[in-house]
């Protein structure tokens, strides 16, 4: 039993799948691409086993809250009478679901996400401040960005903005780009060999 | 912190102006969206169209103009050029099934009372997968053998018993490839070896990482955030919410300059000296 | 139904408010809805993981079977086995398998379109000359923030020249990026402020005024 706990058993998997998928790309062996198009279709009902999964960790969380009456805890019994009657509604009665999700899910999710938008010009106001070239350069063409991106910069500078601009997009920034891709596929292969190594567990559940 | 709330209720009262008073400033068509525009509507008659809808409810509220505007086009196309469409998501970076609600919302509020799904039947015309969560994976399980991805559709019947998908196996039995995301790279990592037009609807925050791909052709085309969306609404002849929101994401990109450029004019000129 | 809908205007206006009042202090309005929105979120999220699971995998399981399906069947029940803490362990290997082929996936597509596609590229473009020159202005600033990232030695010389072309493409590509990141940003807040300017939603939106200026008026008495 001990043997099973190894911890190069779940290093050894994720070498065999991940290689499996790799190499049946590139032999052309069709017994492989048909094993690997099998496998491909697997995180599609683990991520489900996943989410329900996580589901009893936030039950056991606030659970406990609730029952050992902790700091907080009327939120918490709030967020679990949620969850079971969206739950519930989901099963037993179908509009109810659907208007919980149109007009409460959508909405809240949508409203926590607007603070991105206030601090982003929070951020534009407290954290940019032009102390060195680069910054300037930085500033400067994400001015030039913000308007490109809505009609008030040919407004305001004439069609010549949009050209000079349209320039920066394809050429420089396109150039910057296209090199830390090059760059993010070169992590993506190394991470992949470390995972196969042995020498990256996280993803794996492990230190 | 009292300085951030003045920030924060500027904004809203800035945003909210063009709400209260429309003030209808025009958008020209930029040449991206025509050539998306171009890449719909000169489908050939009889091809089939994959669309993976990977938007969470925060995206839908950017780019559901171009969205719809997309979906009608296809529909219109469907009746005209009896063009096919297999319609799904992947959850995109979230895996959440936000997507499969859109879909629905998408079809109940805007298709059929538009009339757009009149003499068209499902499983023949038009087919939903549903959500299917892994991104990459299933993007990947979508042009290499789909039968397999998604055993069946969104409600539950075998795929082998849906007569649109007997003919419908990978990537190459379709003419366009088409989705709505945050991202690129990743579309591009599982679908680019397919030599087959790829679209995209994308948030304005994916337009500078789109180029690369756009220039090698990988992209054949994409809308990149409101404003686009907004311009094919009207290139398209569906006039949507993109379009009403223009007015205020105006306002709003010059209330940003103006929070980028005053505070380091001040900076630049009184602050500096006085030490700030 | 029109009293529905007036219910739903004032409902959906107040829910706003009540998220976006952390903007103005922490308050018990907004941690009711924050929790709401938690709790009915995961709700929705798992009422469409078990819809799903039943059409996508229990029904293929009992209709066809499969070695695919019973051995990822048994592979997701074993990820539930992280709930009982003596056998715990035995959830890293679907963890370990899950990993391995979304890795396997992605690496793939890294090799193929990002590293071998971004990497080969047409300079010289016959007959245009603006395409050319910009195309060359590309591939220096491709180079030279490739070479920005070189850490293993030291910076000198033509070397250096490069990695500062690379710095100054850097700059632009994250100006661009602040730049067009701004309107994905800015439609979250337009997604929802109709809402509170139309009816019935500026009924809230007064009494959410109301309270803030009773708050304030309180906060500056207590001051004084």
């Amino acid at each position: 039993m001990s043997v099973l706990k190894r911890k190069e058993i779940p290093v050894a998997l994720f070498a065999v799948f991940g290689l499996t998928v790799l190499f049946a790309y590139f032999s052309g062996v069709k017994e492989l691409e048909s094993i690997s198009s099998s496998l491909i279709t697997w995180p599609v009902t683990l991520a489900m086993f996943a989410i329900i999964l996580g589901i009893a960790g936030f039950v056991g969380y606030h659970a406990r809250i609730v029952s050992k009456r902790l700091g907080g805890w009327p939120y918490s019994l709030e967020a679990l009478l949620a969850f079971v009657i969206t739950l519930a509604a989901g099963f037993v009665f179908k509009p109810l679901y659907d208007y919980i999700v149109t007009n409460i899910v959508v909405t809240l999710t949508v409203a926590v996400t607007c603070f991105v938008a206030f601090y982003n010009y929070t951020l534009f106001f407290r954290a940019t401040r032009v102390r060195t070239v680069w910054v300037a350069i930085l500033i400067v063409v994400s001015i030039m960005f913000i308007l490109w991106m809505v009609p008030v910069g040919a407004m305001i500078f004439g069609p010549g903005f949009t050209a000079v601009v349209d320039w920066i997009y394809a050429y420089p920034n396109a150039g910057g780009m296209k090199a830390l891709l090059i760059v993010v596929a070169v992590g993506i292969i190394l991470l992949f060999i470390r995972g196969c190594l042995g020498y990256e567990k996280s993803q794996i559940g492990g230190e | 912190m009292t300085l951030d709330r003045l920030i924060f209720l500027g904004l809203i009262v800035v945003l909210a102006i063009p709400f209260v008073h429309v003030l209808g400033i025009p958008i020209p068509i930029s040449p991206e969206t025509r050539k998306y525009h171009q890449a719909i509507i000169g489908l050939p008659k009889g091809c089939n169209v994959l669309w993976v809808t990977d938007i969470d409810f925060t995206l839908w509220v950017e780019i559901q103009g171009g969205e719809i505007a997309t979906m009608k086009m296809l529909f219109k196309l469907m009746k005209e050029r009896q063009i096919h469409l297999v319609w799904t998501t992947t959850g995109g970076d979230t895996g959440l099934p936000d997507g499969r609600i859109l879909i629905h919302r998408m079809i109940d509020e805007y298709l059929r009372p538009g009339g757009f799904l009149e003499g068209l039947k499902y499983g023949e015309d038009y087919v939903l997968l549903g959500w299917l969560p892994g991104w990459e994976t299933s993007l990947r399980g979508l042009v290499t053998d789909i039968h397999k991805l998604a055993p069946t559709d969104d409600f539950g019947t075998p795929i082998d018993q849906i007569p649109l998908m007997k003919g419908i196996h990978s990537g190459k039995d379709f003419a366009l490839l088409g989705y709505s995301s945050y991202y690129v790279d990743q579309y591009m990592r599982q679908w680019s070896d397919q030599k087959v037009p790829i679209i995209a609807d994308l948030s304005a925050s994916a337009v500078s990482f789109a180029k690369p791909w756009f220039a090698k052709g990988f992209v054949s085309a994409y809308l990149g955030g409101a404003a686009a969306c907004a311009e094919i609404e009207q290139l398209s002849g569906y006039p949507g919410p993109a379009a009403a929101a223009m007015d205020a994401q105006i306002l709003g990109h010059i209330a940003a300059v103006v929070v980028l450029v005053v505070p380091n004019l001040y900076w630049l000129t009184i602050g500096r000296k006085r030490g700030k | 139904m029109a009293e529905l809908e007036v219910f739903t205007g004032l409902l959906t206006s107040s829910l706003i408010l009540m998220i976006w009042s952390v903007l103005y202090k922490e308050n018990r309005f907004f941690r009711f809805a924050e929790h709401l929105s938690l709790g009915s979120f995961l709700g929705y999220t798992v009422y469409m993981a078990l819809d799903t699971m039943y059409n996508k995998t229990l029904v293929p399981l009992v209709m066809t079977g499969g070695w695919s399906n019973i051995l990822v069947t048994v592979f997701g029940i074993m990820l539930w086995l992280r709930l009982v803490p003596e056998l715990r362990w035995i959830s890293r290997w679907p963890l370990a398998v899950l990993a391995g082929i979304s890795m396997g996936v992605g690496t793939r597509g890294a090799l193929s379109a990002q590293l071998i596609g971004q990497t080969a590229m047409e300079v010289i473009v016959p007959g245009d000359v603006m395409a050319s020159i910009g195309n060359i202005v590309l591939a220096i600033f491709t180079i030279g923030t490739i070479v920005y990232f070189i850490y293993t030695r030291e910076q000198r010389g033509p070397q250096k020249w490069l990695s500062q072309i690379g710095r100054l493409a850097l700059m632009v590509t994250f100006g661009t990026v602040m730049g067009t990141f701004l309107m994905g940003n800015l439609a979250y807040p337009i997604g929802q402020i109709p809402q509170l300017v139309t009816w019935p939603g500026y009924l809230m939106s007064a009494v959410a005024v109301v309270l803030i200026a009773i708050d304030v008026f309180r906060t500056q008495q207590e001051k004084a």
